[in-house]
């Protein structure tokens, strides 16, 4: 990892995450918890954190909330065996058209992380693996650290324009 | 011409020679020179017009304190006024103009304010503008145009400012011996430091002051400080201020990438977040001027600005040099200004009584001095005088830090901090460079036995320099806003014994430097009129910012189109194209009407209203608030949110319903959907998504934890069409492929091979549905509902229409009839309400909501248009008895149509009042009708 403050953003790229549906989970029975892990063969996430496994990318939202990210054509199998799983202890809700994502990749997306947002990006400790809610030039924002020169970012898709077109311009203007 | 520039030396780079203009005229410096180093060096003495009195001034300081050199730095768009000379590094093509003059610097019509100066004495404004508010109007026209130095620039900034936040365990601010040893100390304890310095070179003092430090010189060990902190993964933010200390350790720093009026680069500047784990404030000490008449002249500099400007910038500021003060760091400035060549033909140290009594000339040609008791007049061309220094304490009292009187410094040092802070350093009245360096290495962290070293003779600059009780005119306490001795001494016996109100009856420190020089000055005179100790006299508030900054800098990236979050439907690509009218509703923008080719919004809005009524209409609902609520409590969890039944709904039913606030008062309104056995989907108004969001995650963790069930807000995951009128079932059914539900009915849908819901709901008044499915899928229904209702004659409606037929329909909307002071009962909703169990059922017992006369529900109506939010009074009576929440006009037939918040509501039906608005000048009759206008059996929208 490069050490804070030298990467810059330059070397970044905003690339659609296309062809991805979202779902939200949420428990209210661990029970549920512990069919979930071994159905899938991997454990949820605990806070901050994600987990890949079974095709899914798993990551936790908030206590007993996580987002699980699935191919779009997996999407009905995959919502019909995690429902297997949880029963009535627990609900899965198709989130995917509320959030729009794109994937930086390059080395600067610390750097592009902490303008005009509140969130410690630079922390060496948000590596891959860690994932992050903040908020940023007005718009709430969902970080997945996939590795350490990729990152997916989601906004509601409402704020979708504007804050990658934020992005975009903060991007071109380091270019110039 | 008295400055020169030496030929070896300071901070600058001979090689890289820079043109610029002064008020015209073109001068060269060096790469490194500020302006104020580079004009001197031109002989350029006399920098602009003081605020007040219009009289000459030079450069005094050497840093953020100079409150004479202001100038306007740039030109039209990009011109920044009150930009001190000595905080500018010239750049190519930088164009500084002189300030409050005209028509020049040299000849200012202005300055024959200054014969009135007798006429202008402290609280003139407070003793002459008085008077009926006709002769304020008069007044004001000239004191605006009096006001301020450099003219603002009226045109839109043209640069980029970025916000940008950082995080770290130790933030140290100032670079200055004390500043680097702190750094370095914690750099070495391998923490996360932040370095800021003002200047565009760390060193501090050690830039003005050779120094020897372990075996290197002062700016090496400087430089190697810095390749430390960077080697460990640290910053060194240079030309960055540390503007203000707020709460939980939160700094702001303003960072200059370019400086005031150079040519633009991707960005201006930067406004840093900081928090910090710990914050080290190495902030130093800034120098006062003496008190002697005539101290304002061009030419009568601070004694350690002189030093700077040789050591520095190479520049000797003057040839002949009177140095004064009351500390040994004169004595360093003499003998720096004689390395240089000049010559120092006084030095006046007023420990042993000696002093200056005038200073003559503009620029300053000679002095009276006091010396062994005899009065002398010696020709000088730059005095250098102290009146001692004044620790900067302006970021620990920001950060709520105490203040204690230190009688060395003849000044306040920090004494108990607030936050998570220490301050090192001078700023704290230490002494000696050893024990300053030792300091800050102790406070960074850093042992004892490891501190770095400095080898010197031992340096002090405690010191006050005295005030005599009689001094000559125009001794200036406050230069920057023209305040003297004289003048503190006035208000003093005219009653003003606080320091406050000193400062606010004087402008005693209210001038763009804030008083950095000024300040201490006028609390000793204070003291010595009141007899009083300094320390009990007290100090006036130190508030951010610690520099004036930019309003582009405040402002980041939330400028033009940025100011406010622009939230966009799914649909808006395809409402784009039609070329709607917008409307802005919170951050969201939905199309307000789609008027035709020379129609009018009105015209536009009627035309699709009528369209839902006699055809069909579609319209963009997406905005609704909207959240899945699962899960075995579910119904449970809804009869706590919403006051209506819920529980009983059966699957694939709904109802309307509304939440209220622990309060009793209407928090929103919706509909409820059971969607299956433990599976609703809840509907609110757009305008309180965010609200209902927390709302109900407090039921579901505050007021109800136990319950099983799932919130999640789906709002921006179902995009949402409505499509009202008599051809809408058709419609809806063709586009399906299935039969329609009654109203109030929900069926899960498939338009396209997307899965939705399909809910008959009405807000119109007509037979209605409302589709969802997911935003990102939505558009080919769109295109297919569109396409059938304008094949069925119908319209498209926006907003405006919206409005129309719900007011016809007497629905209520949040934010008007429910305004936050309103219970179910005053809506007219009374009838829904369940027993009890829900938020709010307890308060709506309080009698004063049982009042009858309360301001209750009704419908208005007129002959003409009734102005929204207008009163409602009684002919003949100015008391208002309830306001008009909502107007329109009908949809078909004439007259204007209105709710209304009344006195005594629907039992005053009938009576006769006046909608009056006094601001737009409308009084319109309105007799009170039932709060419905269309179908009030409600014959329309059922099968």
């Amino acid at each position: 990892m490069m050490p804070p403050g030298t990467a810059i953003v330059i070397d970044l790229a905003l690339t659609p995450i296309t062809s991805q549906t979202l779902f939200r989970l949420a428990l209210w029975d661990d029970a549920a918890r512990a069919r979930i892990s071994a159905g899938l063969g991997v454990p949820l996430p605990g806070p901050c954190q994600t987990v890949d496994g079974a095709g899914l990318r798993l990551l936790w939202l908030e206590s007993a909330h996580w987002l699980i990210a699935c191919a779009t054509a997996d999407a009905d199998t995959v919502r019909a065996r995690i429902q297997g799983f949880i029963g009535s202890d627990g609900s899965l809700v198709e989130v995917g058209a509320a959030l729009v994502g794109r994937c930086i990749t390059g080395n600067g997306w610390r750097e592009l992380l902490m303008i005009g947002g509140v969130f410690d990006a630079e922390n060496p400790g948000f590596g891959a693996g860690a994932v992050a809610r903040t908020v940023m030039h007005h718009s709430p924002l969902l970080i997945d650290v996939i590795a350490v020169d990729r990152v997916h970012a989601y906004v509601p898709a409402s704020y979708a324009d504007e804050f990658f077109g934020f992005w975009d311009a903060e991007i071109a203007r380091a270019k110039r | 011409m008295t400055g020169f520039r030496l030929d070896a030396g300071g901070q600058i780079d001979r090689a890289r020679p820079i043109t610029f203009q002064f008020d015209g005229r073109r001068y060269q410096g060096f790469a490194g020179d500020t302006l104020a180093s580079a004009l001197l060096a031109n002989g350029v003495m006399v920098f602009g017009r003081s605020f007040k009195y219009h009289r000459p001034r030079g450069v005094m300081g050497a840093g953020v304190e100079e409150p004479n050199a202001l100038v306007t730095a740039g030109t039209g768009n990009r011109a920044e006024p009150n930009t001190r000379a000595t905080d500018i590094f010239i750049t190519p093509g930088l164009v500084a103009t002189s300030q409050n003059r005209w028509p020049s610097l040299g000849f200012d019509v202005g300055a024959a304010i200054g014969l009135a100066a007798p006429f202008l004495p402290a609280g003139f404004y407070y003793k002459t503008f008085f008077g009926g508010p006709k002769l304020w109007l008069f007044y004001e026209h000239f004191i605006r145009r009096a006001a301020g130095l450099g003219p603002a620039p009226v045109a839109a900034d043209p640069d980029h400012y970025q916000h940008r936040a950082a995080f770290c365990d130790v933030l140290v601010v100032g670079s200055g011996p004390a500043g680097l040893a702190a750094a370095d100390a914690a750099t070495a304890a391998g923490q996360r430091v932040i370095l800021v310095e003002h200047d565009s070179l760390p060193g501090g003092a050690l830039l003005r002051d050779a120094a020897t430090i372990g075996a290197a010189s002062g700016l090496e060990w400087a430089a190697a400080v810095h390749q430390r902190i960077l080697a460990a993964g640290g910053r060194v933010l240079t030309r960055t201020t540390a503007s203000g200390y707020h709460d939980h350790d939160l700094l702001t720093l303003v960072e200059h990438l370019v400086e005031p009026g150079a040519a633009p680069s991707p960005l201006a500047q930067r406004l840093w977040h900081v928090r910090a784990g710990r914050v080290i404030l190495a902030t130093g000490t800034i120098e006062r001027p003496m008190l002697f008449g005539g101290n304002d002249r061009p030419g009568v500099m601070l004694s350690s600005a002189v030093r700077s400007t040789i050591e520095r910038f190479a520049v000797v500021p003057g040839r002949r040099v009177v140095v004064a003060g009351c500390t040994d760091d004169i004595h360093r400035t003499a003998a720096s200004l004689i390395r240089a060549g000049a010559d120092v033909v006084a030095t006046i140290d007023t420990r042993s009584g000696d002093t200056i009594a005038r200073a003559h000339g503009a620029p300053v040609t000679a002095v009276t001095a006091v010396i062994g008791g005899q009065t002398r007049r010696i020709a000088c061309d730059l005095v250098a005088m102290s009146g001692g220094f004044t620790p900067s304490v302006h970021l620990h009292s920001q950060a709520g830090g105490d203040l204690a009187w230190h009688d060395g410094c003849g000044a306040f040092v920090p004494a108990t901090s607030r936050q998570s802070q220490a301050s090192t350093g001078s700023a704290t009245g230490i002494e000696g460079l050893d024990a300053i360096l030792a300091d800050g290495w102790r406070v960074g962290g850093g042992s004892p036995a490891n501190a770095p070293r400095a080898h010197e003779l031992p340096h002090h600059w405690h010191g006050t320099a005295p005030q005599a009780a009689t001094l000559a005119k125009k001794a200036f306490v406050d230069f920057q806003n023209d305040v003297t001795a004289a003048d503190l001494d006035l208000a003093w016996r005219e009653g003003f014994r606080s320091v406050e109100h000193l400062k606010r009856y004087t402008t005693l420190g209210m001038a763009t430097d804030q008083g950095k020089t000024s300040n201490i000055a006028g609390l000793l005179r204070l003291s010595a009129n009141e007899a009083r100790a300094p320390a009990a006299v007290g100090l006036t508030t130190f508030r951010p910012p610690y520099v004036p900054v930019t309003l582009g800098v405040l402002a980041g990236e939330d400028g033009g189109a940025h100011m406010a979050p622009n939230r966009r439907l799914a649909l808006h690509a395809e409402h784009q194209s039609l070329a709607p009218l917008w409307q802005p509703l919170g951050y969201w923008h939905r199309p307000r009407a789609y008027p035709r080719a020379g129609e009018t919004l009105h015209a536009a809005a009627l035309r699709e209203a009528r369209a839902v009524r006699t055809s069909v209409g579609l319209t963009d609902v997406s905005t609704l608030a909207k959240f899945d609520i699962s899960g075995p409590d579910a119904a449970a969890f809804l009869e706590i949110v919403c006051a209506t039944t819920v529980a009983k709904l059966g699957i694939g039913r709904g109802r309307y319903t509304f939440m209220l606030r622990e309060d009793g008062m209407v928090a929103d309104d919706g509909t409820v959907w059971r969607l299956g056995e433990s599976h609703f989907l809840l509907t609110s108004s757009t305008g309180g998504a965010d609200r209902m969001d927390s709302h109900l995650a407090y039921v579901h963790q505050i007021l109800a934890p136990q319950l099983k069930v799932a919130i999640v807000n789906v709002q921006e995951h179902w995009a949402g069409l409505a499509i009202a009128g008599p051809q809408a079932r058709g419609i809806v059914e063709t586009l399906t492929e299935t039969a329609a539900p009654r109203h109030m009915g929900a069926i899960p849908v498939a338009v396209a091979g997307v899965a939705g819901w399909l809910l008959a709901a009405s807000y119109s008044g007509e037979r209605a549905f409302e589709l969802y499915l997911p935003g990102d899928r939505i558009a080919p229904a769109w295109h297919a509902l569109k396409a059938a209702t304008l094949a069925a004659d119908g319209a498209l409606y926006g907003l405006e229409a919206l409005e129309l037929l719900r007011i016809e329909k007497g629905h209520i909307v949040v934010g008007a009839e429910a305004s936050g002071r309103t219970t179910p009962h005053d809506l007219g909703l009374a009838k829904m309400l369940r027993p009890g169990g829900y938020v709010g059922c307890t308060a709506l017992d309080r009698p004063a909501l049982q009042r009858p006369d309360r301001q209750a529900l009704v419908g208005l109506e007129a002959s003409s248009a009734i102005p929204e939010g207008a009163m409602l009074i009684a002919p003949g009576s100015t008391a208002p008895q309830g306001y008009v929440t909502s107007a329109g006009s009908r949809v078909s037939g004439a007259g204007g149509i209105a709710l209304a918040l009344l006195e005594g509501g629907m039992a005053r039906l009938g009576d006769a009042l006046i909608a009056s608005s006094p601001t737009r000048n409308l009084a319109v009759p309105v007799r009170v009708v039932a709060p419905m206008f269309h179908d009030a059996a409600g014959d329309r929208y059922r099968d």
